[in-house]
């Protein structure tokens, strides 16, 4: 049952209750994804799924509820439910339907389709041979792997609003098992985009690389030194912390950021900007998850925090306005202060520059465990790393098996400078984070 | 859900490009949760997923292609575009399905998705209220009930069609408690494979209530120290050292490739006598347990490691193809959009031979896990990664001051060969387990243990 046959059935079921304030919102997705092993197709998988939410409001409290069966009878258990559960609430909810008056920014990024069979199994293919070419000591247990996604959000309410957004984009990324003796070390590459874009060559050569650099690699003595986290690293730190930029967090006392917009709460050289049309975002979206258009902004401007993010209910309580960033991270769920697109300005310094004024520090390349070593309410961080020591301002030697643990607060203060190598990660869902390498001035890490 | 000839249908049009097994798991959930958070009720998620994943196998490659469309239409056509990839070559299989029953372990009393959400809310606020009453230093309490009724129903090509419905029950209580200076969160979070029943044995107000202690405690507590050191860690979730730092290197879906350091060590000495590990999906009641694997296959206790010798590995049946092994009840997946693998029910180290008392006088210094977080491992190196929750030093023998921030770092099987003493109080868990068939229930589980030595970070 596709969206406008959905609009059809609520719009009768609507009048007949006699409700005038709801909206529906649908998600259509589909995945393929396609994975090898030694020199064959290991697996493929396809996925395709879509739901509606309803979202209403009466006697001014609002109500959810979804479903994923497109059957006709759905229609009418949606609204009774989303009623009942509104019915719950005990005070009137600060969001309400917004009508389309707003102008939409242009995309840029296009919304590539997913590539067929045949085309998934060449790239994946070449991907692999190219990892086992790129250095004798790829061994088995090597893997490639091509995902495709294509995502189409609709949005309708009955004020006029009836908006469609569609992203597509591909993913590959190698891991190259690479062996020495009876050491092991996997090696990583990602490309993120149009799959006609990318190189499995250069891929290869630097997931090999990546592994090969890891081999040999010793414990390092406990203590306090520079810590440069490189591009990947940082956006995975970025992810993990970015609740703190939550209006509904702050709200509810749970973001150590609440009430201090116009303070200097990160250092000079540090400017986070949150820009869901950004040129280099393959999710690129003009409105946010209730129909409000999107728009840049410097959330951190030169150190000084400026604006959280909110979406229309969090602005109701704050008595400002919606930022553009009301997000649901599924279509079931309900709408929430969110980013589309993340990320930190770059700085003029390549990493080798970074490195250059450290006498002893420590360069991390890889971070594990991030959901379990942080906790985003109070900023702190103990985290399972590799990566390489840095000595006289030079990479010097692998290093592995040791955290590096501080406060994410502290941290943004400690940034001594931002590196020039912008890269963005795999989007989750609607979302994309993208950073350059940080050098932070001093954390504690711990080896032997 | 789905009548058993149109099943037979769809699987006969899954294989007619030479697929040598074909499957359709369908699906319908619905899903529950009410959120409340600094007293107020803060979301209601009420949905219902619906719909099938087909999966064929062509010797060592497999297809799986989910829908949403589950009419006999929708399933022909996904079982199309699965044929389309597995294979090229023409043939007619006749599928007969007969129907198999499996026995319930786990009578439901309650079902929760039977009940108003009105009644839910007041276990919810029960929770809540007691949480927030603990201290004045509370600062903000999140407290979430879910409930999940999940109907599955399996047919494959060998014949077998069979269903379950699984039901399950979680509150969770996340306490902040703040000085003004900084945060620290206390957790606590029991599920069940039950329904509302759950809150006659568990009280909602002693769920909230143990949150806001542990919240407490962390505020007073200082930075933990960083080093190697001997660690005491505490029964119920320190059980989750088992299933990062082991229990996912047991599973087929690292083992067939050889990408886990238990390759080829089954019959071999891999951990101190005092151990034994076990994966039991029977246990009535308990989050992780299922009637039947999303195979199809009826769920049993495997014995993963027996006195320290490595006994079985966790085996679906499609990786148990490379390994030429048989399904040990083991294949899972959060909903028809994944496919199934390898994963862990409920997995826990037996009770051993020390008395709990002994393991904390006989470490000179070191820490007392007593509350462990999430944590995740690299299959292929074996390293891993955990959170304290809730830690304490030990001095001469003496559990002394709190201490905060610390996690424990290592590899699965150095640290399996650094259980040294094996403690009398086992218990259990619950938590959810991420993995390349998504996010599934498990519980975990410990008697108290001692690990000689392992990096503790800190600062």
């Amino acid at each position: 049952m596709d969206f406008n046959r959905w609009k059809e059935l609520a719009v009768k079921e609507a009048k007949r209750r006699n409700l005038t304030d709801y909206e529906l919102y649908y998600v259509e997705e589909e995945m393929a994804k396609i994975s090898a092993f030694r020199e064959d197709v290991k697996g493929f998988s396809s996925q395709k799924q879509g739901g509606i939410c309803l979202r209403l409001t009466a006697d001014g409290r609002t109500g959810y509820a979804s479903t994923e069966l497109p059957d006709e009878s759905q229609i009418g258990m949606l609204f009774d439910r989303a009623l009942e559960n509104a019915s719950l609430f005990e005070t009137a909810s600060a969001e309400g339907l917004r009508a389309d008056e707003e102008i939409y920014g242009e995309k840029t990024v296009e919304a590539y389709d997913i590539p067929d069979v045949a085309s998934l199994t060449e790239e994946v293919l070449a991907l692999q041979k190219a990892a086992y070419a790129a250095d004798a000591r790829v061994s088995d247990g090597t893997e490639s792997c091509v995902i495709s996604r294509r995502r189409t959000v609709r949005l309708y309410n009955p004020l006029g609003l009836d908006l469609e957004n569609s992203t597509g984009y591909s993913v590959a990324f190698i891991e190259a098992l690479v062996r020495q003796g009876d050491e092991t070390n996997v090696g990583r590459s990602l490309a993120v985009g149009d799959m006609a874009q990318f190189d499995p060559d250069g891929m290869a050569k630097e997931a090999a690389g990546d592994g090969c650099a890891k081999l040999g690699a010793v414990l390092v003595p406990s203590g306090s030194y520079p810590v440069i986290f490189d591009s990947r690293q940082m956006i995975t730190f970025l992810e993990a912390f970015s609740a703190v930029f939550s209006a509904e967090n702050a709200q509810k006392g749970l973001s150590l950021l609440s009430g201090l917009e116009g303070q200097q709460t990160a250092a000079k050289c540090v400017t986070l900007i949150e820009d869901p049309l950004c040129r280099y975002s393959p999710v690129q979206t003009p409105f946010d998850d209730e129909g409000t258009a999107v728009r840049e902004k410097k959330i951190i401007d030169g150190g000084i925090l400026t604006t959280l993010l909110y979406d229309r209910k969090t602005a109701g309580v704050a008595g400002t306005v919606s930022t553009g960033n009301g997000i649901k991270g599924r279509y079931d769920q309900t709408v929430s202060p969110g980013y589309f697109c993340l990320y930190l300005k770059p700085g003029v310094k390549s990493r080798e520059l970074l490195c250059a004024g450290i006498k002893e520090g420590v360069l991390v390349n890889e971070i594990k465990g991030l959901h379990a070593g942080t906790n985003e309410v109070t900023g702190d961080f103990s985290i399972e790393s590799a990566g390489f020591f840095i000595r006289d301002g030079k990479v010097s030697h692998p290093i592995k098996s040791f955290t590096v643990a501080g406060n994410f607060f502290d941290l943004l203060k400690d940034i001594l400078a931002v590196g020039s190598d912008l890269h963005f990660g795999m989007p989750k869902g609607a979302s994309v984070v993208g950073s350059p390498s940080v050098l932070i001035s001093h954390l504690s890490v711990a080896g032997k | 859900m789905i009548e058993k000839n149109i099943l037979e249908k769809v699987l006969a049009r899954a294989m007619a490009t030479g697929a040598d097994f074909a499957e359709v798991f369908v699906e319908r959930t619905k899903e529950n949760e009410i959120v409340m958070t600094g007293g107020k009720l803060d979301s209601i998620h009420d949905g219902l997923l619906s719909g099938a994943g087909i999966r064929v196998f062509n010797g060592l490659r497999s297809v799986h292609v989910s829908t949403t469309d589950i009419t006999q239409s929708g399933l022909m056509a996904c079982a199309a575009k699965a044929a389309d990839v597995i294979g090229q070559s023409r043939s007619e299989r006749m599928i007969r399905l007969t129907e198999r029953l499996n026995g319930d372990r786990h009578p439901i009393k309650t079902v929760p998705s039977s009940v108003s959400n009105a009644v839910k809310l007041e276990i919810v606020k029960e929770a809540d209220a007691a949480a927030r009453g603990y201290d004045s230093a509370i600062a903000q309490v999140k407290t979430r009930l879910m409930d999940f009724d999940h109907n599955i129903l399996i047919a494959n090509s060998e014949g077998l069609y069979t269903a379950d419905r699984q039901i399950r029950t979680r509150l969770m209580v996340v306490s902040t408690a703040s000085d003004g200076m900084s945060n620290q969160q206390g957790f606590s979070s029991p599920g069940r494979r039950m329904g509302l029943e759950m809150f006659e044995t568990i009280l909602p107000s002693e769920v909230g209530r143990a949150a806001s202690a542990q919240a407490m405690t962390m505020l007073k507590a200082g930075y933990c120290p960083a080093g190697r050191m001997a660690v005491a860690i505490e029964n119920g979730f320190g059980g989750v050292i088992f299933h990062e730092a082991c229990g996912h290197s047991l599973e087929a879906s690292s083992v067939a490739y050889g990408q886990s350091e238990f390759a080829g060590k089954l019959g071999l000495r891999v951990a101190c006598p005092k151990v034994t590990a076990v994966d039991d999906g029977t246990i009535p009641g308990a989050w992780g347990s299922v009637n039947i694997d999303d195979e199809g296959t009826p769920s049993r206790r495997n014995v993963l490691i027996e006195n320290g010798i490595l006994k079985s590995y966790l085996v679906d049946r499609f990786n148990g193809r490379r390994m030429g092994m048989p399904s040990t009840g083991s294949a899972r997946r959060q909903s028809y959009l994944f496919e199934p693998t390898s994963r862990m029910t409920n997995t826990f180290l037996l009770n051993g031979p020390d008395r709990n008392e002994d393991i904390i006088a006989s470490i000179e210094y070191g820490l007392y896990a007593k509350s462990m977080g999430g944590g995740s491992v690299n299959p292929v190196t074996g390293a891993f990664n955990f959170s304290v929750r809730e830690g304490y030093l030990i001095r001469n023998g003496k559990v002394c001051e709190p201490v905060r921030g610390a996690s424990l770092i290592g590899n699965g099987a150095e640290v399996l060969s650094a259980i040294d003493m094996v403690g009398q109080n086992l218990a259990t868990a619950q938590g959810m387990c991420g993995s390349s068939s998504g996010s599934i229930p498990t519980d975990v589980g410990q008697p108290l243990i001692r690990v000689s030595s392992i990096t503790v970070g800190g600062r």
